[in-house]
């Protein structure tokens, strides 16, 4: 065999070894837990291909160098044999030339073709499609309204303050609730300020960069609009969109989800999310829980189940658990949304 | 012959390649080229350019700064400053808590105790100690400020911003 049949039967023997021939990663869009496929995600495969070629062409050449030295050092001064070994360098050294650049062309020419305003290329060969903002830009209203708020305290001293702080408003009207180990302060008052009002129209969603609960995300695990809309809401009230967090011993992670609802939806046979059960996190239910994808997966099989009562809800005559995500379905419901809405 | 013209070939194209390369990314050292992201995990220099809203802000390199820890279950996420372990079931008692998302260059400023004002102010002193940057470029990055509603109901669901940025909000 000369050297060229040996570089392609280099490459078609690698092409037997399952973890070279594996193409799923390739396209990085319209699968589960994956985003919408967009126009950018094309670029990105050709990209893949492109990038995994070099990938199996390195490594067949660093074979074919390998057999050459081989072939070198056993040729035993045969002239001939070393002739053939040299020239078996020099082809795939010319070859993997050519190849990488290519891959230096390529990549120069997706640069160029990629400058579109919402495509990101990253550092050497690596694009990073961005979600297509869907989410509401408008400011929502901004009004005089009568709000009214619970907030939990601690200790008298602790009430006092937040009542003093509520009674700082204006009109503002405050009441010690509860007892003790389980204080509230109710405030009411009236906001004038101009800002936002909290429960009304305009909460904050996560912004588009913020990859934990961007709308786009949220769809793409097969929410619907409104439900996405609602759901990057919820994100930042519950956790201010950050992936890690856990409340007391239960609640974690971007949407605050149970454990109890944790082990539902990724543990036993008929789990929607066995992925992202704590075996596969080294047996840490948090690590889990604190795992971005994971917990959006969980919450979007939460809210086809159960609607966003698990975020709205509320124990029999107490306060709600977030009043802000009462405010998200108000905002960012509307009236073709079927979901259960229910407190 | 057809060797050298194999290799003629390929370093033309080569140096075709990287003179387009140079030539293409410095004629919009001006512009702001949105399909660019600048490799900001690198380790090895002082510091790194941030795509923020309306232009680069040229920050410390943070991710060499021991306060810059890696997010253990969140691929591409690091924690600035303080640490919560997303493995304890038991948040740490810290005043707030910031993540980094690289592939957007996005920051998450999470205020996680009352009073509230008092969390925020903390977290601005260690962004802008640690990135080394004014206010102004500062309120430039990419973020969003805002308390949990377990923490502080009067100030959830909004983004609070930096007190000193214009679109900061007054906390209650």
């Amino acid at each position: 065999m000369n050297s060229r049949q040996w570089f392609f039967s280099g490459v078609a023997f690698l092409l037997q070894v399952p973890f070279f021939a594996y193409g799923a990663g390739l396209v990085p869009c319209g699968g589960t837990g994956e985003p919408a496929c967009q126009t950018c995600y094309a670029l990105g495969l050709i990209n893949s291909v492109n990038s995994w070629l070099v990938g199996i062409l390195s490594i067949a050449a660093a074979i074919m160098f390998i057999i050459a030295g081989f072939r070198i050092v056993t040729a035993q001064g045969n002239p001939s044999v070393l002739k053939s070994a040299k020239d078996m360098i020099t082809n795939v050294a010319i070859g993997f030339m050519i190849v990488l650049a290519a891959w230096l062309f390529v990549d120069f020419l997706m640069k160029a073709l990629l400058d579109d305003g919402q495509s990101q290329m990253g550092p050497w060969n690596t694009i990073a499609c961005v979600d297509q903002p869907t989410a509401r830009t408008d400011p929502g209203e901004v009004s005089i309204t009568m709000v009214q708020t619970t907030t939990s305290c601690y200790s008298t001293d602790d009430c006092a303050t937040k009542a003093a702080e509520c009674n700082s408003r204006n009109d503002a009207s405050s009441e010690v609730v509860g007892t003790t180990g389980s204080l509230a302060v109710d405030c009411s008052y009236t906001d004038t300020t101009g800002r936002v009002t909290p429960g009304g129209r305009g909460e904050a969603q996560c912004a588009p960069e913020n990859t934990n609960c961007n709308v786009a995300f949220l769809s793409s695990l097969g929410l619907t609009d409104a439900q996405a809309n609602v759901m990057s809401c919820v994100a930042v009230t519950e956790n201010s969109g950050g992936a890690v967090g856990c409340s007391g011993t239960g609640p974690c992670g971007t949407f605050q989800i149970t454990k109890t609802n944790w082990r539902i939806y990724t543990e036993g046979s008929n789990a929607e999310h066995p992925q992202c059960s704590a075996s596969n996190f080294g047996g840490d239910i948090e690590a889990a829980q604190n795992n971005g994808p994971c917990n959006a997966r969980v919450m979007a099989s939460m809210v086809r189940v159960s609607g966003y009562q698990p975020w709205t809800g509320a124990h029999s005559g107490q306060a709600p658990w977030n009043p802000y995500a009462r405010g998200c379905v108000n905002s960012h419901s509307n009236a073709s949304d079927s979901t259960n809405r229910a407190f | 012959m057809k060797k050298i013209l194999f290799v003629l070939a390929a370093a033309i194209l080569v140096s075709v390649s990287i003179f387009s390369y140079i030539y293409f990314n410095s004629s919009e050292e001006d512009q702001i080229p949105q399909s660019y992201v600048f490799p900001t995990e690198d380790t090895r220099s002082n510091q790194v350019e941030l795509k923020g809203k309306n232009s680069f802000v040229t920050v410390r390199n943070f991710f060499v700064d021991p306060l810059t820890t890696a997010d253990p279950v969140n691929d591409g996420h690091y924690q600035l400053g303080t640490y919560i372990d997303p493995s304890l079931s038991t948040e740490a008692d810290v005043p707030y808590y910031i993540e980094y998302i690289a592939s957007t260059q996005y920051f998450i400023i999470s205020l996680r105790r009352e009073p509230v004002a008092a969390a925020r102010l903390e977290a601005e002193q260690f962004l802008l100690k640690h990135l080394g940057i004014s206010e102004q470029d500062l309120c430039g990055l990419n973020y969003m400020v805002s308390v949990p509603a377990r923490i502080s109901v009067l100030n959830a669901g909004q983004n609070l911003g930096f007190s000193f940025c214009p679109d900061g909000r007054d906390i209650l």
